[in-house]
């Protein structure tokens, strides 16, 4: 592993080191102070804060690291979420604490791949647990040009002419790639390896502007090639590319998304046809690792799946919205009798509320005593008031465990005679709230114009169901993906 | 086409029209482009599934109204 480009990060936060002291920063960890090499007269100084007020010995310590760079604390280039990830990575508690600069080296050569985060739960690279321990440490300027004067440490852009390989961790496994390829990444992207990178001005405005001098190419220099020749050559391919792309549309539309255009450009494009070679080598294999895990995963899944559904328990409920209906009508009885006793009491506004809710409250209460006998009756007359509340969020979660019974009798295809099949939607359709109307709006229309209130369907008036699909596929055209589909 | 609804529960909760034949990948660029996030920045998983980039909803039985948990990283 090449230090070198930890060398690159780690300098573009160097650039303008101003060596201010920042009071708020508060995000180091105390055990990286034992390796603070700075000199004592940057300590003293620190002793008495801005404001001329003593400080405490762990504001002290806190304080000896906080130089900002640009106006911030270097360690905020990590994005807080990584930063977190990072700390609590078993490679920074136990391999990068105590590292000064040199150890850091030490450890940054005996790395055997770089990148951003991988795996599922995106866990931090070791890499990247070094660069933030350099970004902690802030090596002091005098290291930093050491580093970057010295010949086996090259900054940015002489990595150009660095055609080692590197490793990449991606989430699955690795890619191969070569060093120039990862400093063009660095140098033209703000965005690499999980890092938002600061602004960089393109080379270009910086040699109209600041009087940079052009970039020669090392081939150039060695005589290699001619670049009267190479722009001929260019200009040449993509004559012929145009002239593919008229005969056969689809095919070739990639290589002409990003024409080639500058001649230092496609020298690297030249120089890492090997590697991209190997890269599609490595990523074939990779696929075919992957199918094997996902067949092993869905596996899994079915399995659990099995094991979770209750038959019985489905049946059952049947069996009860069938004896729903009768019950409805002895329940209504006896419920006015319940009102007379309601009114002796002078409960209006419950009386109100089970007006409003009367056929929820009747499955309920049907449902329940189904389960627990006659307790529950007469739970209910003891206090009622108490129980409402309860109640329904007892509602509120059958609905739930409902709603995903109904996504897996789609699933799973279970014969039901379709007239169960019509009474089971209407139960649904009365119970679910959240659930997607669309759904049944293709079958059975006046269901869904029924009395349900889906606070879903309130949404949709407002933007009809069309227009919100065009929106999605204008969207999705943008992004590159196929239209929806009817 | 089915409608997932993504939910972080931090207020972000976005419901998105896609195709089942689509990817998990597909899908975090639709939601990425809703809420203005980078696609690689946005995790989908339903408990401790993570649900990888690459299998399509169809392969991992997301249905009509499903619910999916976003996470950041």
């Amino acid at each position: 592993m090449d230090s070198g480009d930890e060398d690159d990060h780690h300098q573009r936060e160097n650039d303008g080191n101003n060596n201010n002291n920042n009071d708020e920063d508060d995000e180091l960890d105390q055990q990286n102070i034992d390796n603070d090499n700075d000199d004592e007269q940057e300590v003293e100084e620190q002793q008495v804060g801005p404001d001329g007020k003593k400080l405490r010995p762990s504001q002290i310590l806190s304080l000896q690291r906080a130089k900002t760079v640009h106006g911030k604390n270097p360690t905020s280039l990590v994005e807080k979420i990584v930063r977190i990830k990072i700390q609590s990575h078993p490679y920074w508690k136990e391999k990068c604490m105590g590292l000064n600069e040199s150890t850091l080296v030490d450890r940054a050569m005996s790395l055997n791949s770089f990148g951003g985060t991988f795996g599922g739960n995106k866990q931090p690279t070791h890499f990247l647990c070094l660069m933030l321990k350099m970004l902690q440490i802030q090596p002091s300027m005098d290291i930093v040009v050491e580093f970057i004067t010295n010949e086996d440490f090259k900054y940015l852009e002489p990595l150009y002419n660095d055609y080692r390989t590197i490793r990449l961790q991606l989430d699955i496994g690795y890619r191969k790639l070569s060093m120039d390829e990862f400093v063009e990444e660095l140098l033209t992207t703000n965005y690499s390896l999980d890092i938002a990178l600061p602004h960089l001005p393109p080379r270009s405005s910086l040699e109209a502007n600041a009087g940079l001098e052009k970039r020669i190419s090392a081939l150039v220099e060695l005589e290699k090639i001619d670049i009267d020749d190479l722009t001929q050559q260019v200009i040449d391919e993509l004559d012929q590319l145009e002239n593919n792309n008229n005969n056969n549309n689809n095919s070739n539309q990639e290589k002409t998304s990003k024409p080639k255009k500058s001649t230092e450009k496609s020298e690297s494009d030249i120089t890492n046809n090997n590697s991209n070679n190997n890269k599609e080598k490595s990523r074939t294999s990779k696929d075919r690792m992957d199918i094997d895990r996902d067949t092993r995963d869905r596996d899994r899944d079915r399995d659990y799946r099995d094991r979770d559904i209750d038959r019985n328990r489905d049946r059952d409920r049947d069996r009860d919205r069938e004896r729903e209906r009768d019950k409805d009508r002895d329940y209504r009885d006896r419920d006015r009798d319940r009102d007379y006793r309601d009114r002796d009491r002078g409960r209006d506004r419950d009386r109100d509320y089970r007006d409003r809710d009367r056929d929820r409250d009747y499955r309920d209460r049907d449902r329940d005593r189904d389960r627990d006998g006659y307790r529950d009756r007469v739970y209910h007359d003891r206090d009622r008031d108490r129980d409402r509340d309860r109640d329904r969020d007892r509602d509120r979660d059958r609905a739930y465990g409902r709603d995903r019974d109904g996504d897996e009798r789609d699933s799973r295809k279970r014969d039901r005679s379709p007239v169960k099949e019509k009474e089971q939607i209407l139960g649904e359709e009365k119970i679910k709230k959240k659930k997607d109307v669309s759904k049944y709006e293709k079958g059975s229309s006046s269901l869904s114009s029924s009395s349900s209130s889906s606070s879903h369907k309130k949404e949709t008036e407002g933007k009809s169901d069309q227009q919100e699909i065009d929106e999605m596929n204008a969207l999705r055209a943008k992004l590159g993906l196929k239209p929806l589909k009817p | 086409m089915i409608e997932v609804v993504c939910n972080d529960r931090l207020g972000q909760k976005v419901r998105v029209k896609v195709n089942p034949d689509d990817t998990i990948g597909d899908l975090k660029k639709v939601i990425a482009a809703q809420i203005g996030i980078r696609p690689d920045k946005i995790r989908l998983q339903k408990w401790y599934n993570v649900y990888k980039d690459h299998i399509t909803l169809e392969d991992y039985e997301i249905h009509d109204g499903d619910g999916l948990e976003l996470y950041y990283n």
